[in-house]
């Protein structure tokens, strides 16, 4: 693994002093967790306690969540490149506060694949797909720059080979993989930009969705989700991660980031100014639709 | 003891496919689950334990309790009929353990109906764990890797094949036509799982009801259903209506007191708004009320579930060191 | 393709435009199939892609969102964003196995009630060339299944000797 020790020593310092010179109240980050090897959320409120922050590549976790959590209140979080192009839309958004909210930016080298115990080296797919390694927004930034290097793949090549396959055997695919889920609704709940206090998909009244766990109404569920992400979703991959069995979302929230790139040539939370695609519209664009 | 090879075991459970449906764990991309098997290669034999717990074969995520339909003007109500027996192939002795506070809670008057009919109908054959591995922690809380609770035959692995100990008369009757030898030998020992003590903690539990650590412990919390779901001894249902034309289908289907409106009263009131308060709900009701209401007995069998596949690493383990030390101190 | 196959599609119809030349249409005699079943929405900007996948969850083997040509939206700007939610939704859902046929958007004002009944006559033949939907979404028909009246059967049988939670300790 890239040896990250100077950032965890930085994030510290700068933790002991914001929360000492009462800055902010709480700082949001990462610890080590209960396994001893993989990395978990931390919320420090007291300079001394400022130890027990880490960063190394371990850390997955999007911790945008929590600042709307703690909306409200002065607080520090520690966003690699991708989280802060999430923060940028909860700030688009308006669900935080960018006066109220210090961005610990990480120029992060990439996370790895890891799970309860164990860990290893091989980077998630996000970040070997990563072009972007550098924080959108922050007020303090760690970590070496690090060389962009260009790919020799198409990081959409797994949605393309399941977009050219035939009909029947995509309706298989999902089917397989649907018939899996079970609603934990872990997915939804770890994505920073899922933060509707009554998600639709729980709603009795109107029953949008229906609360029986059958194939049907899960297919539901994640095409729902992913089109209320259209034009919203950073590539995180958290979803992807916490799911217990295994379920293949990102081919789920990657499509729609592949139409919402080609049609409008729009990436989520790089430009805060920048109006997301489908709260806006060019009056004479040619979709391909309508007639 | 008996011992049954590798090869006869398959012999056996083949037959047995004529007369039962047969649940054994599978991988399942990448996932071991129980599912119905058709043949004996389809069982992942070298699996540790399922994401979710067989559980679900006896109390199912999704349920038809009945349809109502209006014929001729006049209501019919219908059930579905729960007639297929069915083995169990494969669990560990925790989710014995489990099925066996389901069925305290859900059999015991009023019973249950679908649960009841689909308990009498399944027949546990269940496999010993000869290497359990941590954050496992079955010793810790009254179980055993190779405990015989809630089973009606158990297996354990041993280098010539299985040894097989019938529990019930159940598992006796289940035997019947396997190629049993007998044999002097002994089943191996488990290998030792790190031990805590939980003695004195249900006793504790309501006078650290309102500590501060519950909140510290819990504070990374999603509020997804990851732990409940996959917890072997959970059994909260929700039971809602479904209008289908000229019909309406009663379900019910899996709940969970982690989700942000699981306790939400008519008016909006929502006596456990937050997080913390609902985690405390799963943790008291396993470790204080279950006990206080079934005999003393701590619905958590050490499996581990909940502790592998939280997304942000919320350990009942740590909760329950850090409940010792506010004892202690 | 089977005569027995009737394709059911359901159209939101913009209250302004396009509704009222489906009205147009019917009050000057231009027949249309009855395949459509007509539900009436203020704007075509109203749809939300929850009412879309309902109606596929429901059994709809297609469905026509119409509303105002671009420019005369009777809200100035609802049909712009229509346009570009089912851009994205049509592709989507030919990623999971719903044609991209059976989604369709088209702009039909409160004059063109002969365009509303070639519409829908063209799609319904389109939708009953594609055949029954293959997909997953669709809740499938509730299963004929094994059922008794309640009541005929004997009580639920219980454990034998009553159930009772496993002993406190020890592994037998």
């Amino acid at each position: 693994m890239v040896a990250v020790e100077n950032i965890t020593q930085l994030i510290q310092e700068k933790a002991r002093e914001l929360l000492s010179s009462g800055q902010v109240e709480l700082v949001i980050g990462y610890q080590r967790a209960s396994d001893g090897v993989t990395a978990r959320p931390a919320f420090v409120r007291k300079a001394e306690d400022a130890g027990k922050l880490i960063f190394d590549q371990t850390c997955t976790h999007n911790l945008g969540k929590y600042a709307i959590e703690h909306r409200g209140k002065s607080l520090a979080i520690v966003a690699k490149a991708c989280d802060t192009f999430g923060i940028n839309v909860l700030i688009q958004e308006k669900q935080i506060v960018r006066e109220k909210t210090y961005v610990i930016g990480i120029n992060c080298p990439g996370v790895v694949e890891s799970s309860f115990g164990e860990t290893g080296d091989r980077l998630q797919y996000r970040c070997q797909i990563c072009q972007e390694h550098a924080p959108a927004v922050f007020d303090y930034i760690v970590g070496d720059p690090i060389l962009e290097k260009p790919l020799d793949f198409d990081p959409y090549a797994k949605v393309k080979e399941l977009e050219a396959l035939p009909q029947e055997e995509r309706i298989a695919f999902w089917e397989k993989h649907f018939d899996r889920c079970i609603r934990c609704y872990a997915c939804r709940n770890a994505c920073p930009q899922c933060y509707c206090t009554e998600c639709v998909v729980e709603q009795i009244d109107p029953n949008w969705v229906g609360a029986p766990i059958q194939v049907p109404e899960k297919q539901i569920f994640h095409v729902i989700r992913a089109f209320h992400l259209a034009g919203r979703c950073i590539g995180c991959n958290e979803c992807e991660r916490v799911c217990p069995v295994g379920i293949p979302l990102s081919l789920l929230n990657m499509k729609f980031s592949l139409e919402v790139e080609q049609q409008f040539g729009y990436k989520p939370g790089r430009d805060p100014e920048v109006c997301a695609p489908l709260a806006t519209y060019q009056p004479d664009e040619d979709l391909g639709i309508g007639g | 003891m008996d011992i049954i090879t590798r090869e006869s075991l398959k012999r056996w459970l083949t037959t047995l496919m004529d007369r039962y449906q047969v649940m054994a764990p599978v991988l399942a991309e990448g996932n071991h689950l129980f599912r119905a098997i058709s043949s004996t290669d389809e069982i992942a034999w070298d699996y540790y334990n399922s994401v979710v717990p067989p559980k679900e074969l006896i109390f199912p995520l999704t349920e038809s309790l009945f349809t109502l339909e209006y014929q001729n003007g006049v209501p019919q109500i219908q059930e579905p009929v729960i007639d297929r027996q069915t083995v169990i192939f494969g669990l560990r002795p925790c989710d014995a353990r489990a099925i066996a506070m389901l069925d305290a809670s859900f059999m015991n008057d009023p019973v249950d109906v679908p649960y009841a009919r689909r308990r009498a109908l399944v027949t546990l054959v269940g496999w010993a764990c000869v290497r359990p591995e941590s954050p496992c922690f079955c010793v810790n809380i009254g179980g055993a890797p190779n405990g015989t609770q809630g089973l009606d035959v158990l297996m354990t692995e041993g280098t010539d094949g299985y040894f097989v100990e019938p529990v019930t008369e159940k598992g006796k009757a289940v035997l019947e036509g396997a190629e049993l030898k007998h044999t002097d030998a002994v089943p191996p020992e488990p290998a030792a799982l790190p031990a805590f003590s939980t003695e004195g903690l249900t006793e504790r539990l309501p006078e650290v009801f309102l500590s501060p650590m519950w909140q510290q412990q819990v504070e990374a919390c999603i509020s997804c259903k990851i732990c409940t779901f996959l917890c072997p001894t959970c059994y909260c249902f929700d039971v809602r209506d479904r209008r289908d034309g000229e019909a309406v289908e009663r379900m019910r289907c899996w709940d969970s007191c982690q989700g942000a409106h699981f306790s939400k009263i008519a008016g909006g009131y929502n006596p456990r708004a937050t997080k913390t308060a609902r985690w405390k709900q799963f943790f008291y009701h396993k470790y204080l009320y279950y006990p206080e209401r079934f005999g003393g007995v701590i619905a958590c069998v050490g499996c581990a579930r909940c502790v592998r596949k939280c997304p942000v690493n919320i350990d009942i383990r740590e909760v329950i060191q850090d409940l010792k030390e506010d004892i202690s101190a | 393709m089977s005569l027995d196959y009737e394709p059911r599609i359901i159209g939101f119809l913009c209250n302004w435009c396009a509704f009222a030349g489906a009205d147009l249409a019917g009050t000057t005699r231009t027949t249309y199939p009855s395949n459509i079943r007509i539900i009436r929405v203020p704007c075509s900007g109203r749809v939300d892609p929850l009412l879309v996948l309902k109606a596929f969850q429901q059994g709809a083997d297609a469905v026509l969102i119409a509303g105002c040509h671009p420019g005369d939206c009777h809200y100035v700007q609802g049909n712009y964003y229509a346009r570009r939610r089912f851009a994205l939704l049509r592709q989507f859902l030919d990623y999971l196995g719903i044609e991209k046929e059976r989604l369709r958007l088209e702009w039909v004002s409160a004059s063109e009630g002969r365009k509303f009944s070639r519409l829908v006559t063209e799609m319904t033949q389109e939708v009953a060339r594609l055949g029954p939907r293959k997909d997953t979404v669709k809740r499938p028909a509730r299963q004929a299944p094994v059922l008794r009246p309640l009541g005929q059967e004997e009580a639920a049988p219980a454990l034998k000797g009553g159930a009772a939670a496993p002993a406190k300790s020890g592994g037998e």
